[in-house]
């Protein structure tokens, strides 16, 4: 009640002078004005960097298995067989901060067309959910389903390079190429991405079932189901590979071919060589981490102290270049913001100051009628306060106007951000207080007497 | 006990080193109910002993009783809280807020006390309105207002909070003959129609006449009509007037 007079009397006072009142709060609506567009617009650059950068890969967190030893001797990162798609599905339902899970298998093949051929950097065996994993686009055709995946079905997507390189930029929707002589069906083109962080071009790609990848085409089996082993196959091929002592050191006897096909291995190894996961937001990356450890460690009976079948990357140097951008844009943002806004309070405390010496008479009038000197510190802080506040109701609109502008006209991304207006509520608030207590403490000093007199 | 009664009462301004004595020990006694002049030239200290007993200012020494309440030591708030409750103010040149209407005028000392309502609070501002004769100026701002209506708002100003005295400092110094008959004519009225104790300070003669008590006071002391004496207390123009018209 009391406040709500005071109010009522700050409004009446600021409505005896409006011309002065709104050039006063001229100040506080551009500094609100600027600091909401700046948010908006900060917000919306920002997520749009975050969005580009993302798509990088930067949330992706891989699992990969662990480490194969033998007799001391050990076969380096992914070398054992024991993480299984049925570990990517367990992922997918039981780690509540992992997004999007899919298990991949890597290939390195020649891929035929007509009378050209092509050897892509990366091809993977994978479910369509790798395509949300790293934020890819089809621009031509449609992805392949999950039907595909468990039908092994000979489907594929290929990225922009192979497009150009085996199509010379036709459209390969349709058409068949062939994987180490086995055919499939294109049946999508990927959007283009360019080059990674590292300067590999991400479009050189094919994705295709892994299912397909892993028993159609690699053939994996117990003889080359390490990647270690895999070179053996490529012996066969290239028999030169055996006079360069790239290879590693075979440590039991090699099964010829003629072998192989005499004995063949039904055994049919659901491993896969890795699996992508995205945490449902970069924050969330380290607890996506603990979970799938703890599940992990569960499913492969992995008891305490004893050493991981698995490991678990995630991309620190990217989340790490998303955050300090953030971070940076954010402080930059608000530099500009505490400017703008000291500026409008000092316009606020000048006017305040000379409003409270030429309305003296009023005060000791005021006083004269029974006001406490802390009903006069209230009523002029009250009415610092009901400036800045209107001012900043009055920036608010502006602002937001001004970025929904910028998004129409310019095309620019644009977020509306709440705590950026609700901040601005305080902060006008905060700075009508502390640029209008000064003032109002002057008032209230005033002796009755004198303030009577003042002309 | 008087209604108003000073005993005594010093005020000596410090201005750097020097001590400026402007009250030389004052005493006075008020009855309810009385109409009182306070003449004095100018530097006479009749204006402090107004702020003082007006109590907007504190003696530097002695007492001060008001129905029966010492107020020579309170503090400011409390002071305030007298003001509110006990006395009413008209001034020579009148003090409304400019560009506020009449009745929002008239309203503003509610404001201070909470135990009105907004309604009441505008309910009562028109009641005084009323009694000063400006009903049909409710809603006019002091600019488009005479200065008889505009110390006629005043004086339902100072009346609102229904004070048991009212001080009037100069309440005719920038109004024509003719209007200053009206304003002391509802002094008048008031004064014996409601019982309100008034205590005008000024230095016209003609203005004092329509006191029916004068005190007269001159360089700090009271010089003539310190006691309650209503035979003595009437046309005594000779003292103050002269050096000050």
């Amino acid at each position: 009640m009391k406040v709500y007079r005071t109010i009522r009397t700050a409004m009446r006072a600021l409505r005896r002078n409006p011309m002065r009142a709104l050039l006063t709060t001229l100040g506080i609506v551009i500094g609100v004005a600027a600091v909401i567009a700046m948010m908006e617009i900060g917000a919306g650059s920002s997520a749009a960097v975050q969005k580009s950068i993302s798509s990088m890969g930067a949330n992706v967190v891989l699992v990969m298995p662990g480490t194969a030893t033998s007799s001391g001797i050990s076969f380096g990162s992914g070398s054992v067989t024991t993480l299984t798609p049925d570990d990517a599905d367990a992922i997918r339902r039981e780690c509540p901060a992992v997004k999007t899970v899919a298990p991949a298998v890597r290939a390195r093949v020649q891929i035929v067309y007509g009378n050209r051929n092509w050897v892509p950097s990366s091809m993977y065996g994978t479910t369509p959910e790798f395509l949300e994993v790293r934020d890819w686009t089809i621009v031509d055709g449609d992805p392949f389903t999950e039907r595909d995946v468990l039908n092994a079905n000979k489907v594929c997507l290929i990225g922009q390079t192979l497009v150009r390189e085996l199509f010379d930029g036709a459209s390969p929707i349709g058409k068949e190429i062939r994987l180490k002589n086995v055919a499939f069906r294109v049946v999508g083109v990927l959007g283009r991405k360019g080059a990674n962080m590292m300067g590999m071009d991400q479009d050189d790609i094919v994705l295709a079932p892994w299912t397909t990848i892993k028993y159609r085409v690699t053939g994996s089996s117990l003889q080359n189901n390490n990647q270690s082993a895999a070179s053996a196959t490529s012996s066969t091929v290239n028999t030169l590979s055996n006079l360069y002592p790239s290879g590693q050191p075979t440590l039991y006897p090699q099964q010829s071919d003629t072998q192989a096909a005499d004995t063949p291995m039904p055994v049919r190894f659901a491993n896969v060589d890795q699996v992508l996961v995205t945490a449902r937001s970069s924050v969330e990356i380290p607890v996506a981490i603990d979970q799938m450890t703890a599940l992990l460690h569960e499913r492969h009976h992995i008891r305490e102290g004893e050493s991981d079948d698995f490991t678990i990357r995630d991309m620190t140097e990217m989340s790490n270049t998303l955050s300090s951008t953030t971070r940076l844009m954010t402080n930059l943002l608000l530099c500009v913001a505490m400017i703008s806004l000291v500026v409008g309070g000092v316009g606020i405390m000048n006017i305040m100051l000379v409003s409270v010496t030429e309305r003296t008479r009023e005060i000791g009038l005021r006083m004269s009628v029974g006001a406490r000197a802390r009903d006069i510190l209230r009523q002029f802080l009250v009415e610092a306060v009901v400036l800045c506040l209107v001012g900043g109701a009055v920036g608010i609109l502006l602002g937001h106007g001004g970025s929904l502008l910028v998004r129409m006209l310019l095309r620019w991304p644009v977020e509306t951000s709440p705590t950026a207006i609700a901040a601005a509520v305080i902060v006008s608030a905060g700075v009508g207080i502390l640029f209008g207590y000064y003032p109002a403490w002057k008032a209230s000093r005033l002796d009755p007497i004198e303030a009577l007199r003042y002309e | 006990m008087e209604f108003i009664e000073l005993r005594n009462v010093y005020k000596t301004y410090y201005i750097g080193d020097i001590d400026v004595p402007v009250l030389k020990g004052v005493s006075l006694t008020v009855a309810h109910g009385e109409m009182v002049a306070l003449m004095g030239a100018s530097g006479s200290g009749k204006s402090t002993l107004m702020n003082i007993m007006g109590c907007l200012d504190r003696p530097t020494a002695g007492e001060y009783w008001l129905e029966g309440r010492e107020l020579s030591r309170l503090t400011a708030d409390q002071r305030a809280m007298v003001r509110n409750r006990k006395l009413g103010f008209v001034f020579q040149n009148f003090n409304l807020l400019p560009r506020t209407s009449a009745l929002e005028n008239v309203a503003m000392p509610l404001t201070y006390t909470s135990d009105l309502s907004d309604h009441e609070a505008r309910h009562r501002a028109r009641e005084m309105l009323v009694r000063v004769g400006l009903e049909d100026r409710l809603d006019h701002e002091p600019s488009q207002l005479s200065g008889g209506q505009q110390q006629r708002v005043a004086i339902a100003r100072a009346l609102v909070n229904h004070p048991p005295l009212l001080f009037a400092d100069e309440p005719t110094g920038n109004l024509d003959s003719r209007t200053s008959e009206d304003i002391l004519r509802m002094f008048k009225q008031l004064n014996e129609a409601d019982g309100i104790t008034i205590i005008m300070v000024t230095h016209e003669a003609d203005v004092a006449k329509h006191a029916r008590r004068m005190i007269h006071i001159h360089d700090g002391v009271i010089v003539d009509g310190e006691m309650n004496n209503p035979e003595t207390g009437c046309v005594d123009a000779g003292l103050g007037s002269g050096d000050s018209v």
